[in-house]
């Protein structure tokens, strides 16, 4: 029995709005409801998939170019036609066309459907017009912005240029500008003229020389990544949560100091000096989370704060001292060199440590496990390395330094070029050095995760033969002393295998059983 | 399947004491709901909020909904309380609002997995008929997926749609919008 078809037509709808065009249009043909339900439709898209599918690519047909245009008119005609149609209609929920073209008298046919469409009363619009000649631009209609039911507007690959009469976005919510051409004027009209929006985002976009934003009190969110042509930011927004910013190193004057409710704050390959840096730190005191990355001419920093949870400080490259005191912060991700690091987190859950290239020796070594002690009291730490070599310490320095790690639960080391990387047994060997006594051990890379689970006894006194390994100027046991029991999940190589369980059977003096590491599968 | 007459008595109880409601299945199954989780079947908020609160435990008959179907659905609104509240805690810090959203995403592949066609159909009827919006939404997305890029023949047969046109009317239809049907035969 079919009681689908007797829910509600927005229901109905609902589910269509999900299906490709082509086949929401097919579904007229179900039954006379359905064809009621389509016809009264209020989504429209017009994307890649929608003229792709029709007119570009068949391998299996041989279309003669008459007969692709007549296809491609076709579908311009059927576009046409509907929007015709909705031209009176209540709220079209979402309109997207997204087309490339070369032909320029195109442009015109395009600026008729805005037209059409603005008619209607649409919430969420997305516009993509590319023409594929070189340095030329898709004019937008000026009447786009100034359409008063819109509440999520996404634009791409056309020009916003003057002369515009009226701009006005009073519903708009969402705002979305990628690989656009907008003049200053514009875009100052436009920001004074959303007193509702909340999320914008402003990307690779050319022509815009200064992003300045005041008042918007719902303003929450804002992305300004990779525009061209920025030299200045200026943001007072008082309620303003999340700052992005990619500046592709080009120099950019930035002020954010008003935005107080600040909770999240990036800033990638942004030109900002340690000065600039301390003098808005410190006005954020709700910041949450902070990531900074490629950002060259840092050299110092200082952070203190009670609130900071996450913290990401990634290639830049030019640092040589970090003094973070931060009581609440929970995750910390960093990526550069064996610089001298002082850290005050005890709240630390996961740190993941990523050492750029240098010229390994034994100072590196030493700097290295001197930093790496910084975060013994992270619960989950990641090491990440090219081919592990860098993480195997020599023996002649494990005798005369103290593990780093020896407090650390779950130590996980990531390689990215696992096909250039050590024997399995000897990472272990060394990561056991550095952490003796984790409860797993993880060995990740592109071809899957080597996971080793460790299971101890409880032992009540100290042992005290030696074991060569310094193990006693160390607090905690070391695994060779107490290992019981271990379980290894995906080492699957024969030879991997049979060296680990050597290395196990010989350093662990009280082992009983390895699970996983059998040679017979 | 419950027998007729067999209560089976069912708590959906997620925090130490909430006030509960009872709610009665038209197939006899009787369950103790969390009043927020209830309050989301806006069905029932309505009845509550006109009423006030009269009695502590007040029993509530669903003619339109099964056993099988209300614990799917208490379970699935259950979780989603949790999901809005983790989603609130983790508001301004795009990363933690990422990880909460990929949990969530995580537990609704695996929920929708163990429908059949049937059940989720059923569901979307209860669901309806409840009157749970964010459900909905998710079944609705849900059943999207099932058909979509489908032919014309699988959608009728998955909502099992009886065919009133005339062969003259679905001919025409063909032909109005011939681009839209080429290549469609095969599933």
């Amino acid at each position: 029995m079919d009681r689908i078809s007797e829910l509600p037509e927005p229901i109905l709808q609902q589910i269509l709005s999900l299906l490709p065009m082509t086949q929401g249009l097919q579904t007229s043909v179900l039954s006379k409801r359905w064809r009621h339900v389509w016809t009264n439709f209020p989504v429209l898209e017009f994307d890649r998939t929608f003229f792709d599918a029709k007119f570009s690519n068949h391998s299996d047909t041989r279309e003669s170019i008459p007969e692709r245009l007549r296809k491609r008119d076709e579908l311009f005609n059927f576009a046409e036609q509907t929007l015709l149609i909705y031209r009176n209609f209540k709220g079209i929920r979402r309109f997207t066309l997204e087309i490339s073209f070369h032909d320029p008298e195109l442009a015109s046919l395009f600026d008729r459907w805005i037209g059409y469409l603005l008619e209607s009363n649409v919430y969420e619009l997305k516009l993509g017009i590319l023409v594929l000649r070189n340095r030329e631009w898709y004019n937008l209609p000026g009447a786009v912005l100034a359409a008063k039911s819109v509440t999520m507007l996404t634009l791409s690959n056309c020009k916003l240029r003057l002369p515009y009469s009226d701009i006005k976005l009073l519903s708009l919510k969402k705002l979305s500008l990628v690989d656009v051409y907008i003049e200053d004027e514009i875009f100052k009209n436009l920001v004074a003229r959303c007193p509702m929006i909340e999320d914008m985002n402003l990307s690779g976009c050319c022509g815009l020389k200064s992003f300045e934003v005041f008042g918007l009190l719902k303003l929450k969110s804002v992305e300004v990544k990779n525009n061209r042509e920025l030299e200045k930011v200026e943001m007072q927004v008082l309620n303003l949560q999340s700052f992005e910013y990619s500046g592709r190193y080009k120099p950019c004057e930035i002020n954010l100091a008003p935005c107080k409710s600040l909770k999240t704050l990036k800033l990638c390959m942004a030109a900002i000096t340690d000065e600039w840096f301390h003098d808005h730190f410190s006005e954020f005191p709700l910041l949450e989370n902070l990531a900074l990355s490629d950002c060259r001419m840092l050299e110092s920093i200082r952070i203190s704060s009670h609130h900071l949870k996450r913290l990401l400080l990634c290639r830049c490259d030019f640092l040589v001292e970090v003094e973070i005191d931060a009581p609440s912060l929970c995750s910390f991700k960093y990526n550069g060199d064996t610089i001298p690091f002082s850290l005050n987190s005890p709240a630390l859950l996961q740190s993941d440590i990523h050492f750029c290239l240098s010229v390994i020796d034994t100072a590196w070594y030493v700097q290295m496990i001197e930093f790496l002690s910084k975060f013994n009291h992270s619960k989950l730490l990641t090491l990440q390395s090219i081919t592990g070599k860098n993480m195997v310490v020599p023996n002649e320095l494990r005798e005369s330094l103290l593990p780093p790690l020896y407090n650390v639960k779950h130590l996980k080391l990531k390689i990215h070029k696992p096909l250039m990387s050590c024997a399995t047994e000897e990472l272990v060997d060394s990561l056991l050095w550095i952490s003796p006594h984790p409860e797993t051990l993880f060995i990740e890379s592109g071809f899957g995760t080597k996971t080793f689970k460790f299971i101890y006894k409880k032992l009540t006194e100290r042992r005290e033969d030696s074991c060569g390994c310094g193990c006693r100027s160390v607090p905690i046991i070391c695994w060779r002393h107490c290992l019981q029991e271990i379980e290894v999940e995906n080492v699957s190589e024969a030879e991997e295998r049979n060296k680990l369980t050597k290395f196990f059977w010989k350093n662990a003096k009280i082992l009983e059983r390895i699970d996983g590491l059998d040679s017979e599968l | 399947m419950a027998d007729d007459g067999v209560n089976t008595k069912v708590e959906a109880v997620s925090k130490a004491t909430t006030e509960t409601i009872e709610l009665r299945t038209e197939d006899g199954g009787v369950f103790d709901v969390d009043k927020p989780v209830a309050m989301e079947f806006l069905i029932l908020k309505s009845f509550y909020e006109d009423e006030g609160r009269v009695f502590d435990k007040t029993s509530i008959r669903l003619p339109n909904v099964k056993q099988l179907e209300l614990s799917k659905v208490i379970e699935y609104c259950t979780r989603a309380l949790e999901f809005g509240a983790k989603s609130a805690a983790a508001a301004g810090d795009k990363d933690a609002e990422r990880m909460v959203r990929q949990e969530r995403e995580g537990f609704e592949a695996e929920f929708v997995d163990e429908l059949s066609n049937e059940m989720l159909k059923e569901l979307i009827l209860a669901v309806n008929f409840l009157d749970i919006k964010e459900m909905l939404d998710f079944l609705i997305r849900s059943v999207a997926n099932r058909i979509r890029n489908r032919s014309v023949a699988y959608v009728r047969q998955f909502f099992d749609i009886e065919n009133d046109f005339t062969p003259q009317e679905e001919d025409q239809i063909h032909q109005e919008n011939a681009w839209a049907f080429e290549g469609v035969d095969a599933d």
